[in-house]
């Protein structure tokens, strides 16, 4: 997950000089970068269905106002 | 995935991916990327400011990424607000236009307000959990509910920020006016990714707290009175885009309503229609996009006959507005019959007037959003009797790609709902399971949702039947509470009182200021030394040597003949004397670093001082009267008796150990340096300077900001093509005789050299403006000073100097270029720009401080390398010399800023020739003025 954030955000601090350079075609390398994490989340995707630490399965009596 | 981060403060940067997290994922990478793939069709080539705008709609994914997966409460405050700030920038893109600048403004103002409150929730909640860990904190929400109202108003506070975000009841209208952004913008953040972090809140936090007190009255109440206003007010809009705008208000408002219900059913089918609104939703702004792009509008009042010019775009449009519309077989449908078999059970279950009120409503609403489905395809699709076909340029496939996949996804997850529904399971298990499973399926069998469905397509096919109806009554009845008018107002009356206080605290009298600042700096500090009886120093040591009195009196007499200079130069000199004199204080202490960098800083201020003096008047105001001066000198002495008694009380109070006699040990030890200065201030309290250098950057970024009226005027002109002599030619009166004429003509007759003997443009400058012995000397000089420069900033860790003072020295450098060669030379002695300088510097810096956390270190910890080259043998290195190299560019930065600034823009001003002038190009409209033309209100 860090690593992708820091990709996703390093790449966005050097695009102004990918668009100086190959101008708006830039933002096909740009869509690349969310492309890549998308198909990383869809690999991982089964591993995150169960977590680790459950959270309440069950709550106290209801206290409506 | 945990980093240690403020361990004080109990702050992680903590991650984590369930099932929520990847489904928002999903959105967030999936949808930004097709969006980003998008903008290339969407920008025509030399459309300003595209790297900036792409840029920030990636770091905008990157925000939005960190901002579901952290499970920490500050983590998740910090990406909400780089979201919030992100969507000022993207909303404000076209920001030479008024009504983008505005509904960026107002999009800010009302989401910050939103996360401050949160902040406070937030606060609240982690210091009653004693952890801000969001998975521990649900964990123990039974036990924390048990709390009673702190907990429950920590809830709604929370519930202020997600409200904000998500556009709810009262906060709504920034999303509609947030359409001045261009369509991407609008596609991404008000579809798919920005609007969804209040309800990613909502859904967060439902399955603990759900049950809080003022959580229905918040989440239930607001949610379906937004989905009814938005819906009701998409059927009034003639703005394609309006129509979405209204229309996600409305299901956001839904999905809030579903989402923090807060049962297992309203789970499944709460994550089921955030899926299924990302994806039809971004789907239909694509759509808007490339019509209003071929088109050139998005009246709808004016498009006609657009179904036959473009019915692959028509087909991917009607796909996105029947998923809208909740028509089988799309995703759409799916989620929404899911909605209603959750309301019906919830109403059967509870039995009460409030659960059918419930139910009724978000059948309304549903009514309400074919309705507006409708009226957004026959809009912009169908052909009209009262219009003239209007005239669409083909559609390039890669334009219509990105809303083709999304419309293909609907299309599939509406045929095939099963992997979404195994996908997001895992969440509803977070509630307890009452009656059989729920799961998201096309068809449920004959049950009442099917009929309530029916009832809603039949019902919306009459609204929308009656649509001219409809409209005048919507044109007929006003609101009696208006939201905008509301926020107009507030700010309307913080602008009166900011105004107010501002006509009487800032009176443009620079001797009020004084005054009013000394006399609370006297008055205050004496106050409390008085009631607390501070204590004074039992001896007292008028001077350690007899150079200290002497030293003294200078500066004391430098300081009076500042009081009394009738010139401003001359007041200037005089003041430099005090700061001189207090370097040699420090020198004579055994301080000689301090005593370094205070000449330096003392030579660069005053360098800045004469600069900026150029644009005032030589002489002083005229003298106050006697009385004036006798209050204004009483003051100052005052002032100055007061410092020394805070400096003799704090000596006198000491009840510990000095912290700085620990300072030779951790210097040595820990930092690896025996310059304690240098390593105080970039290891032992590197933060303290990190945001000193911050600071610096801002200031440096004032100054050009109040100097230069576009940009930091960073593009300069070189030398190369400037006629020789033709800078500052003097318009004064050099010549008052005949043999200063004399004098003048032949300057300018040697002048006329074309080659450039000892600087590289002082060619440039007019001939009297010359000192050939200046440009000598500093041709002599510059390179040394650069090298001394750089010696200082790599020994200061073990002897006098360091970044700063190497930094100032490089400034000196580059000063005396500019002054003996005039802004050209300045040009030349720095090819790069002083914001690439700043912003490099500030880079490095936070680069040095980031990296240890990649080897299991603490941010800014530094370490000592050892290792042996030839010829120089063994040698030390130490990690926070990088620090340092990051501190020197910023004050290189700082000082070449002020020289561009004071410097060379006042020399072409006073010239008339300010290249910043020149770069005041009215920019050419771009494809978001266009659109956002019609939008902005």
């Amino acid at each position: 997950m860090l690593v992708v954030l820091t990709v996703l955000f390093t790449v966005a601090l050097v695009a102004p000089l990918m668009f100086r350079r190959i101008g708006r075609s830039a933002f096909y390398v740009l869509a690349a970068v969310p492309a890549a994490a998308f198909v990383w989340l869809l690999v991982t995707f089964p591993g995150t269905q169960v977590p680790t630490r459950r959270w309440p399965r069950a709550l106290p009596t209801p206290r409506r106002p | 995935m945990i980093i240690p981060w403020i361990p004080d403060l109990r702050v992680e940067l903590a991650f984590r991916m369930d099932t929520l997290a990847a489904v928002l994922s999903i959105l967030i990478l999936g949808v930004g990327s097709l969006v980003l793939f998008y903008c290339a069709r969407y920008f025509r080539p030399g459309d300003a400011q595209m790297g900036a705008f792409g840029s920030q709609l990636l770091a905008f994914a990157a925000a939005m990424f960190g901002l579901v997966t952290a499970d920490d409460l500050i983590l998740l405050f910090i990406f909400w607000e780089i979201t919030t700030v992100l969507s000022y920038l993207l909303i404000g893109y076209s920001a030479h236009r008024l009504s983008a600048r505005r509904a960026a403004l107002q999009a800010l103002i009302v989401t910050t307000f939103g996360g401050l409150t949160m902040l406070v929730g937030m606060v609240l909640i982690g210091d009653a959990a004693g952890t801000l860990r969001i998975s521990e904190i649900l964990a123990m929400a039974p036990q924390l509910l048990e709390r009673g109202a702190v907990i429950d108003v920590a809830i709604a506070l929370m519930l202020v920020g997600a409200v904000s975000k998500s556009a709810l009841l009262p906060f709504h209208f920034w999303l509609p006016a947030a359409m001045a952004a261009p369509t991407p913008v609008s596609a991404y953040l008000h579809a798919a990714a920005m609007v969804k972090a209040g309800i990613y809140l909502v859904a967060r936090l439902a399955p603990g707290f759900s049950e809080s007190a003022y959580w229905h009255g918040v989440v239930l109440v607001l949610g379906l009175a937004t989905m009814l206003l938005g819906g009701w007010r998409a059927l009034r809009q003639y703005d394609l885009k309006l129509i979405l705008a209204y229309g996600t208000v409305s299901q956001l408002g839904f999905l809030t309503l579903v989402v923090g219900l807060g049962n297992r059913e309203a789970a499944v089918a709460g994550l089921g229609l955030l899926l299924a609104h990302g994806f039809f939703k971004a789907t239909l702004f694509l759509v808007v996009g490339i019509v209003d792009h071929q088109a050139g509008t998005r009246d709808i009042r004016k498009l006609s006959g657009i179904h036959r010019s473009a019915p692959k775009l028509f087909i991917v449009a009607l796909i996105g507005a029947a998923s809208m519309a909740g028509i089988p077989p799309l995703l759409g449908f799916v989620a929404k019959e899911s909605v209603y078999e959750t309301f019906v059970h919830y109403a059967e279950k509870q039995g009460t007037a409030g659960a059918a009120v419930l139910l009724a409503g978000v059948v309304i609403g549903s009514i309400l959003t074919f309705a507006y489905s409708a009226r957004f395809v026959w809009g912009g699709f169908a052909t009209k009797a009262n219009c003239q076909p209007t005239a669409f340029k083909r559609v390039p496939w890669s334009f219509l790609a990105a809303p083709g996949v999304l419309a293909a996804v609907t299309v599939i997850f509406g045929l095939w709902p099963k992997p979404l529904d195994a996908a997001i399971a895992s969440y509803a298990d977070l509630y307890p399971a009452d009656g059989d499973p729920t799961h998201l399926a096309l068809w449920h069998g004959f049950t009442t949702a099917l009929l309530l469905t029916v009832i809603t397509i039949g019902a919306g096919v009459l609204l929308f039947l009656q649509r001219n109806r409809v409209e005048a009554v919507q044109a007929r009845f006003t609101a009696p509470l208006d939201a905008e008018r509301s926020y107009r107002g507030i700010i309307g009356v913080l602008d009166d009182v900011a105004v107010w206080v501002t006509g009487r605290t800032q009176r443009g009298s620079l001797m009020f200021y004084l005054f009013v600042i000394l006399s609370v700096a006297v008055v205050t500090p004496l106050f409390a030394l008085i009631v607390r009886d501070a204590p004074l120093p039992s001896e007292f040591h008028a001077f350690d040597s007899p150079l200290q009195p002497v030293i003294g009196v200078g500066i004391i007499l430098g300081a009076l003949a500042a009081v009394r200079a009738n010139k401003r130069f001359l007041a200037v000199l005089m003041v430099s004397v005090t700061g001189y004199g207090i370097a040699l204080i420090f020198a004579l202490q055994g301080a000689p670093d301090l005593a370094l960098t205070q000449m330096l800083v003392e030579t660069i201020v005053l360098v800045a001082f004469v600069l900026a003096l150029r644009s005032l008047p030589a002489r002083l105001w005229q003298r106050e009267p006697a009385g004036h001066r006798l209050l204004r000198a009483l003051l100052g002495i005052a002032f100055g008796a007061t410092m020394v008694m805070i400096a003799m009380t704090a000596m006198a109070s000491r009840v510990a150990e000095p912290i700085s006699l620990a300072f030779p040990n951790l210097a040595y030890e820990v930092g690896g340096g025996e310059n304690i200065v240098n390593v105080t201030l970039v290891d032992v309290r590197a933060w303290d300077t990190f945001g000193e250098l911050s600071v610096l950057a801002m200031a440096a970024t004032g100054v050009a900001s109040l100097i230069f009226i576009r940009g930091r005027g960073d593009k300069r002109r070189r030398a190369e093509g400037v006629a020789t002599g033709s800078v500052d030619r003097g318009r004064e009166h050099f010549a008052s005789s005949g043999r200063q004429e004399a004098t003048l003509a032949l300057a300018r007759k040697f002048s006329s050299v074309s080659r450039d003997a000892w600087l590289v443009a002082g060619r440039t400058l007019a001939p009297e403006r010359r000192s050939i012995i200046f440009e000598v000397v500093t041709r002599l000089l510059f390179h040394s000073v650069i090298l001394f420069s750089i010696y200082l900033l790599l020994a200061g860790h073990n002897m006098p100097g360091g970044g700063f003072a190497g930094g100032l020295m490089a400034g000196l450098a580059l000063t005396i270029r500019y002054l003996a060669g005039g802004r050209f030379e300045l040009a030349e002695a720095s090819p790069v720009s002083a914001g690439l300088l700043l912003g490099g510097g500030l880079g490095v810096a936070g680069l040095s401080a980031a990296v240890p956390l990649a080897f299991g270190g603490q941010v800014l910890q530094s370490a000592i390398i050892k290792f042996t080259w030839p010829v120089f043998g063994e040698i030390k290195f130490v990690t926070s010399t990088i620090f340092d190299i990051g501190v020197y560019l910023v004050v290189v930065g700082l000082v070449l800023d002020v020289l561009r600034s004071l410097g060379s823009e006042i020399d072409e001003r006073s010239e008339g020739v300010s290249s910043d002038d020149e770069e005041t190009v009215v920019p050419e409209p771009d494809v978001a003025s266009r659109e956002e033309e019609e939008v902005a209100r």
